[in-house]
């Protein structure tokens, strides 16, 4: 698994365990919990969508003396 | 679930797709002041569509995982602002808070990818942070004539007395201010300024980009509302209709703004928001002489 998902899986991990603890409990937390869930499972389900890199050398950007 | 989540829900959705729509109007009037038809209204929503689903690789000189934190981070900090600003209605200081949070985001961004221009532009963030300085005269002045900072005190206030607007103009301009330097092709956008490519955001491509465009969809959602609810008023905020029509006119008045107006060098861009700063403190002391 490369690094892009790897760390996507992670978020979405985090991601759905703040969205059971925002069906669990009621009040201020819930905000908590919401501002953190919809970040991680944006990237989280992102990261599963995107393709696999193409370039033969992955991370090695122009204009950084590569 | 607590039903105030799925108000929250309601609200985060309606901030973007608005926000989206109103970025993307921003552009379309900015290319016709320059005489160019300009992309689709609904140019913004689709970039953010397009990108979700473009691969992405992190630079072998990006610092994770604050390389994707910062992104992550920027929607945070402004789901946060909108919960506390439109859903709670709570405390102004908090709203200059998540302001200051917004910096760390563009500092963090710029510095984390290693990139040249990005570190230029985490920099010049920390230049830009000026344009916090009349955000805190700013609401010190209307702690001086409402007694309070917190939102709804503030509406209140306003439909007893009026709108803040006629009474306080110089705030208002200070606040427009800094909705003109956060709206895009800003004087004052020295952070993103096309001389250093897309400043923090250059190595931010793909699925992160996508979720920073997310982000300043909302951000844009968010400042335009508090604008309109602290300075004009609670019958505009009470009614989504109208609340919409004012964030046109705003969008429509910061287009012509930003597209007759060059960018600022740097040292500028501080001197002439530390300026207006300087003229809403004066504002303060007046109203502390006067008593409110």
């Amino acid at each position: 698994m490369d690094e892009e998902r790897k760390c996507g899986l992670y978020l979405l991990i985090i991601g759905l365990l703040c969205t059971f603890g925002i069906v669990m409990f009621k009040g201020m937390i819930c905000y908590l919990l919401y501002v953190i869930a919809v970040p991680c499972l944006l990237y989280g389900i992102g990261s599963y969508l995107i393709p696999k890199t193409r370039r033969k050398n992955a991370g090695r950007l122009p204009f950084r003396g590569f | 679930m607590d039903s105030s989540i799925i108000n929250v829900v309601n609200l985060t959705i309606h901030a973007f797709l608005v926000g989206s729509l109103l970025l993307g109007l921003h552009r379309k009037i900015i290319a016709r002041i320059q005489g160019r038809p300009g992309p689709p209204i609904i140019q913004y929503l689709l970039h953010t569509i397009k990108f979700y689903v473009k691969e992405i690789t992190f630079p072998i000189t990006a610092g994770n995982p604050l390389y994707i934190f910062v992104a992550l981070l920027d929607v945070s900090v402004w789901l946060t602002a909108l919960i506390i600003a439109i859903d709670l209605k709570s405390s102004l200081l908090i709203i200059i808070g998540i302001y200051v949070l917004q910096k760390i985001v563009e500092h963090g961004c710029g510095l984390s990818s290693g990139s040249p221009y990005g570190k230029i532009g985490g920099v010049r963030s920390v230049f830009s942070a000026a344009a916090e300085v009349p955000l805190f005269a700013v609401v010190a002045a209307i702690y001086l004539t409402t007694h309070s900072v917190l939102i709804s005190d503030i509406l209140n206030y306003q439909s007893i007395h009026g709108s803040l607007l006629f009474k306080m103009p110089i705030c208002a301009f200070a606040f427009f201010i800094l909705l003109v330097s956060k709206a895009p092709n800003s004087p004052f956008g020295i952070v993103k300024g096309k001389d250093i490519v897309s400043g923090y955001m250059t190595e931010h491509y793909g699925l992160l980009a996508s979720i920073i465009y997310i982000a300043e969809a909302i951000a844009y959602f968010a400042l335009l509302w508090i604008f309109i609810a602290v300075f004009i008023g609670p019958w505009v905020v009470s009614h989504p209709l109208i609340t919409l029509a004012v964030m046109v006119g705003l969008t429509v008045i910061l287009a012509f703004v930003n597209g007759l107006t060059p960018l600022l060098a740097p040292h500028h861009s501080v001197m002439l928001q530390m300026t207006i700063a300087g003229l809403v403190l004066c504002d303060v002391l007046y109203r502390l002489i006067m008593g409110g």
